[in-house]
């Protein structure tokens, strides 16, 4: 590429730094994105590409990029980083400009990594970020003796809270005005003189760090008290990993008994909602289809809204504070145990929410088999859009009881038993899989413990509201268009004259459902789950839609008379709605997560064999549920 | 005869059919291909890392909207300057 072509575009920056500095934060002070910041190691695994104004008028593109602590990558996600800074992107010049952000309450871990960039030649700003922290501490550095120490600008930031901001983008002005007036800068050539730090270039680096902390830190400060307090009690190998499970334990409680009443109100919305459609619109099709298709399918859904939102403050929480690097600490003998990596538990622990952020997360680990035992396993982690599925058949067979003086749901002890069962079908799938295919010595988890920080509510705000976005234009989409044909499957052919039986018997979904029940009786499945089990294949809280519109579409009246889940315990046996919880444990049924292993694996192979072995597993779990309680319980 | 209100239902029901045809059942590459061929640039999202209710924020390289934001072809934006 020519570099002309490469000045006609905007100056492009790059936030460079050791994880868990502050990049993200400070890429989303700069342009006003929303990218996910948490208080642990490896959350962002991919670049990403923002544009502000600076205060001189001009458009600069800005890159986030993964952590590293030095170019010599050893992870996939470190390889970003090193290709980006060094223009090894096909299309793709390097940054013009470096902003390095360093943490100041570690500069002698955080300083190796700007020698080594500063080595390369080009324009480096420092963002001299947590500076609120290092104050606390009682850390003082001298911005002015650093910045003539390393020979390059210093700006002392509080990413988190949006302070150092102006004084950065003035300095990114003013360094890319200078670099744009001199011949080397600016020139899109990517170095060439970059060769792997040897273990002697790392120790130089390491003597270089001292003389510039000599020079300009006036007092390292003391580690936080409290985090070495906190951490007494709750890295004790007695005590940590029950108070952990208790954390877990309490936030399913909470997912039941907070959500309570917003649910009630939503489903209160939605019955008068429905009742004045039906009113107001004549019998016919349209009415059918905005009642029975629409309504009751997409409001089937939205009102699990507040339990998503109850789990996400939880983990928001957990994850602002410090605690999952902790947690990921005192799960790592736990992890080791069945081979998995020490650095599995983060790409585990993002699964809760969605296995696909789960699977990019095993960028971070170096070696590939331990990698692709990580991917394999991860769906098995119950992400939330099991959680509509889970607590649809809980409210419909597991009484709203408590349990020891009051203080134990047991609606609430069954979902964590659920999210348990998930989180020990994955450590058995891993222990199989790492003494067979993946066979391999395992490595020690290396991990940073950040200091614990208090919550900031306006992250945790916004990252409610992500998620509430998030869920409600999936309704609002693929839901919603989803039903509609679910409708239209259910509907027609109609049934013929003298018909005694609901309509969509006769229907195409019910031929369908007919033509699938043989195959799924075996494991209890009636015929409505096995229409709602093919759209669900879009995305798993797709089937508690599609068994809403089916229902609907069954009763011989034009609404479903009463909620979901009074319908379903009616119909289903416990034996039924056991095998489907089984069944939901293991079950495949999501493209998004397919497309993303196929993605990061690069095989379809990979993508396969999750498929085939997720669904025997799901269909032999099912099969073993329904025969076991049946036996038990009399199906 | 065909109705005013089956015209409608089915008008509802074809479109339903074409988004999900579109954006589910369609494979990334042949869309992306077609997106091409109708001259316009690809997506800024991947399908893949869209992420289901459970809050993927998108992890992809173009990222996600920014607030108050346009994201151009590569994904960037021209959020505004916080400072």
């Amino acid at each position: 590429m020519s570099s002309t072509a490469i000045l006609a575009g905007p100056p492009r920056i790059a936030l460079v730094g050791n994880p868990n500095c502050g990049k993200t934060a400070l890429f989303n002070a700069l342009t006003g994105a929303r990218q996910k910041v948490a208080n642990y190691p490896g959350v962002t695994v991919e670049r990403k590409v923002g544009e502000f104004l600076s205060p001189a008028g001009a458009r600069v593109q800005i890159i986030d990029l993964p952590g590293t602590y030095s170019l010599r990558a050893r992870s996939p996600d470190e390889e970003v980083t090193r290709d980006v800074v060094l223009g090894r992107f096909e299309h793709e010049t390097p940054p013009d400009v470096m902003v390095c952000v360093a943490d100041a309450t570690n500069l002698r871990l955080h300083l190796r990594l700007v020698l080594e960039l500063r080595k390369l030649g080009r324009p480096i700003i420092l963002a001299l970020n947590m500076m609120d922290v290092a104050e606390a501490r009682g850390c003082r550095v001298d911005a002015g003796a650093l910045s003539a120490a390393l020979g390059v600008p210093v700006v002392p930031t509080v990413a988190i809270r949006r302070h150092g901001v102006r004084g950065l983008l003035d300095q990114i002005d003013r360094t890319v005005a200078l670099a744009s007036g001199s011949s080397a800068a600016l020139s899109g050539v990517a170095p060439c003189g970059w060769s792997e730090p040897t273990a002697s270039d790392l120790r130089a680096y390491h003597r270089e760090v001292e003389d510039v902390l000599a020079a300009a830190l006036r007092d390292a400060g003391r580690p936080s008290l409290a985090t070495r307090r906190i951490d007494a009690a709750l890295l004790h190998p007695a005590i940590g990993l029950p108070f952990l499970f208790l954390v877990l334990f309490l936030m399913f409680q909470a997912v039941f008994a907070w959500a309570a009443w917003p649910m009630d109100m939503i489903d209160a919305g939605l019955t008068w909602f429905q009742g004045t459609v039906g009113a107001a619109l004549p019998d016919g099709l349209l009415k059918s289809l905005v009642t029975d298709g629409i309504i009751a399918g997409v409001g089937s859904v939205l009102i699990f809204l507040p339990q998503i939102l109850v789990l996400f403050f939880f983990i928001l929480i957990l994850e602002s504070t410090g605690y999952m690097a902790r947690a990921a600490f005192l799960l790592d003998r736990l992890m080791g145990g069945v081979g998995l990596h020490g650095r599995a538990f983060i790409p585990l622990l993002s699964s809760f929410a969605c296995a696909v952020p789960g699977i990019m997360a095993a960028r971070t680990i170096e070696n590939r088999t331990d990698r692709l035992a990580t991917i394999m396993i991860a769906p098995l982690m119950t992400c939330s859009a099991r959680l509509p599925v889970y607590t649809l058949i809980i409210a419909a067979f597991v009484p709203n009881r408590t349990m020891l003086g009051g203080l134990v749901g047991l609606q609430g002890l069954v979902m964590f038993t659920l999210y348990a069962a998930g989180i020990l079908s994955a450590l058995a799938v891993a222990f199989v899989l790492k003494r067979t295919v993946f066979k391999g010595a395992r490595e020690p988890l290396l991990m940073e413990l950040p200091s614990y920080r208090l919550p900031s509510a306006r992250d945790v705000l916004l990252g409610l509201f992500e998620r509430a976005r998030i869920f409600l234009a999936r309704a609002g989409t693929v839901i919603f268009a989803i039903m509609i044909l679910l409708w239209f499957l259910g509907t027609f052919p109609a049934a013929p004259d003298g018909a005694t039986g609901p309509a969509i018997d006769y229907s195409f979904a019910g031929m369908l459902g007919h033509a699938l029940a043989p195959l799924l009786a075996p494991i209890g499945f009636t015929w409505q789950i096995a229409i709602a089990l093919v759209p669900g294949m879009a995305a798993r809280e797709v089937a508690v839609a599609a068994l809403g519109t089916v229902y609907a579409l069954s009763e011989t009246g034009d609404a479903l008379s009463g909620s979901l889940a009074s319908v379903l315990a009616a119909d289903w046996s416990l034996p039924t709605a056991l095998s489907l919880l089984a069944w939901f444990i293991f079950a495949p049924q999501c493209v998004s997560t397919l497309s993303v292993v196929k993605r990061e694996t690069n095989s379809w192979f990979w993508m396969l064999a999750m498929v085939a072995y997720m669904t025997l597993l799901a269909y032999g779990a099912a099969f073993v549920t329904f025969r076991v309680a049946s036996a038990l319980l009399g199906g | 005869m065909i109705g005013l209100e089956s015209i409608l239902v089915g008008f509802i029901v074809a479109a339903a059919f074409l988004w999900v045809a579109w954006s589910i059942l369609l494979p990334a590459s042949v869309r992306v291909r077609l997106r091409r061929l109708a001259g316009h640039p690809p997506e800024a999202q991947s399908r893949a890392s869209s992420g289901c209710a459970g809050g993927c924020c998108g992890c992809d390289a173009a990222g996600r909207r920014p607030l108050r934001s346009h994201v151009t072809p590569e994904g960037g934006s021209d959020g505004r300057c916080a400072g």
